[in-house]
Formats: structure tokens, sequence, C-alpha cells
């Protein structure tokens, strides 16, 4: 490799070279030639001029104005509603309605004031009045049914009483507002009855 | 803004990217190819954070990048054929005609390094950067290439 037409191919391209030792690949006319001809095999890239058509950089400036439309955001392309005077997006707007909705539900609902009963009359529920003229003791009427393995002493097996203890109807608060349903049927607890031995039966 | 630097790096440096890829995979079709995707990556590494050093050596860099993927696909949809090729010759041939021709017969690397400083114009340092070399490397390569262009091209040997 000639070191001389190295410095001259690097000087012709701008590169730092020792001067002096350029100066000394110049002198020569060998040095001369390859700098005349590197020069030329410049001018002949350079005439080179192939360029791309046109179909080639249409699709790029297609990319470029894309770009452009998606730097432009989320926010300025989202939709936008009035909302207390400011405006929100309409994602924001729409999370904040369910939010109030829900919350005013919850409220609705754990409020005590907003509790209300079912008014549904029930056998365990209801409280029970004995029947105008049953002494004390045959007002001592369970009204639910006999627990196994209660510790309630048996019961007293007695006659019958023609007096019957009837179930009534829940007294509800005078604010309730809801529509207090009909019974369906009643319960008639006679004091008395062996509810182990005999299941129940009259005799 | 972004947008008007993807628009001036298109306007500034296509041309010579294209006569860049054109010489060095020897096909208008792949050229044409290869600088659209060039310059969808740079619109899109400028989204991101624009380019990593000069833009030039980033913008031809990329291009090298997609003719080395190219010449790999290229290479595993080639079938090996038995047949030897027979090379044509043109008698009258343009300057382009010529130019291109004596490139071919260049090494890719003596290829690549000459175009990168004669259609791409840079520096010795910004090549090596590109090619993953030396400037040392860069200087012995330009001026091996341009004897070889000097004998084929000039002396017509």
């Amino acid at each position: 490799m000639n070191n001389q037409e190295e410095i001259i191919s690097a000087a012709l391209d701008g590169e730092q070279v020792n001067v002096q030792e350029l100066a000394r690949a110049l002198q020569t006319a060998e040095g001369r030639e390859t700098l005349a001809a590197f020069t030329m095999l410049r001018a002949m890239t350079a005439a080179d001029n192939d360029t791309p058509a046109v179909a080639t950089w249409s699709p790029v400036t297609m990319a470029v104005r894309l770009q452009k439309q998606s730097q432009a955001g989320w926010l300025r392309s989202a939709r936008w509603l009035p909302l207390a005077g400011y405006r929100v997006p309409a994602a924001l707007a729409a999370t904040i309605a369910v939010a109030a909705v829900a919350l005013s539900f919850w409220l609705g609902t754990e409020w005590p004031g907003g509790r209300q009963s079912t008014g549904t009359a029930t056998a365990r529920s209801g409280s029970v009045r004995p029947a105008p003229g049953s002494t004390d003791s045959q007002r001592k009427v369970s009204a639910a049914a006999p627990e196994q393995g209660s510790t309630a002493g048996t019961p007293r097996p007695c006659t019958p009483s023609p007096d019957a203890l009837t179930v009534t109807q829940p007294r509800l608060a005078p604010t309730a507002a809801a529509v207090i349903p009909k019974p369906t049927r009643f319960l008639k607890f006679v004091t008395g009855v062996d509810w182990e031995t005999t299941n129940g039966d009259m005799q | 803004m972004a947008t008007s630097t993807a628009e001036d790096l298109f306007g500034r440096h296509y041309r010579d990217l294209y006569r860049f890829l054109l010489r060095m995979s020897g096909r208008r079709d792949v050229a044409d190819d290869l600088v659209q995707e060039v310059f969808l990556r740079v619109v899109r590494a400028l989204q991101d954070g624009g380019p990593v050093g000069h833009e030039r050596g980033w913008i031809f860099s990329i291009a090298r990048n997609l003719l080395a993927d190219q010449h790999r696909r290229i290479r595993h949809e080639v079938v090996v054929v038995d047949e030897p090729v027979e090379q044509v010759k043109q008698a009258t041939q343009g300057l382009s005609a010529r130019l291109g021709e004596s490139l071919a017969l260049l090494a890719e690397a003596d290829r690549e390094v000459f175009l990168l400083r004669e259609v791409g114009g840079l520096s010795y340092k910004e090549i090596a950067d590109v090619c993953r070399c030396t400037t040392e490397a860069v200087r012995c390569r330009l001026h091996r290439t341009r004897e070889t262009l000097r004998t084929i091209l000039i002396d017509g040997r």
C-alpha cells in the first residue's frame, strides 16, 4: 500500500494529515495523477444522480402527517363535556356519574332513616298477645317451634283451654311507609299441649 | 417540534440515502422500500426521543442495519442452483451503469465505506461509528476502494 496515495485520499476527504508528507506526495507525478484520478472518481459519483420516484417518498410524507395528528395527543381528540362549568373529558364525566350513583345508593341503604321494615308477619317475630281472660301461666307460650335439646323443662300436661292465643300482627311504627300485607294464615297455640309426645295432636 | 424535524430530515437526506441504498443493493425496488422504511423508523424514533449523535450518521446507520436485514432475508430466500450464472456485459453503458457495475465488483465492506463517504458525505469518524470499526480501517478501505475503481473506470484495466 502506497502511503503517499493514502495521505492524498485522506486529504481529499478533509481529514487531518501530515502537511509535509502531503507536500512530498504532491511533488511526485504519481501523486498528482492519484489526486486527479480520485477527484475524477468523486465527480463521477456526484454525477450519478439517481433519485427515487415520487411514489417512494409519498408514504413517508403520509407517515409524517400521521405523526402530526398523533402528536396532538388523546386530549385533543377526546370529546369534552361541560360539567359544573368545567370542560372535562367524556370518560371522566362518565366515571363521575357512575360514582355518584353508586354513592347515593350506598347512602340510601346504609342511612338509618332509609331503612325500611318489611312488615311481613311471621310467627317467630310476631308478638304474642294473650287472649283476653287467660291466666299468666297460660300466657307463657313460646311462639317458636320446640327446640331440640332444649334445657327448658318438660311441658306440663294440662287440659287444653278453649281460650286460644293467637298471633297478632306486629305493631308497626307509625312512620312506616310500607304497605302491610294481609296475613295468609293464622297459627293457634294452645296451652298445655305436650309437643314432644303427642306431636301436637289434640287429645 | 418533532414533526417538522422529521420533514426537514427527509428533505435533507432522502436523495443521498436513496443513492446509497441503490448502489448498495443494486436494485431500485429494494432501494425504494428501504428508503421508506428508514424514514418511517426515523419518524418513530423522533417520537421516542430523537436521534443519537449526528443526524446524518444516525440515518445512514439505520439504513445500513436495514440493508443487512435485507441481505439476510435474500440469502435465505435464494435457491442454490448448480448451473453457472452467465454474466452479461453491456457494450454501451452510461456513467451510472458503469459506476454501478464497478461498485458491484467491490467487496461489500469496501463498497459500503466508499458510498458512505462519497454519497453520504460522512466523516471518517462517523463512518467508523456506523460500520463499527476504527478510523484507520476506514481510511485504509477508502484508499483501497479508490484504487480499485480507478483501475476499472479510469485506467480501463
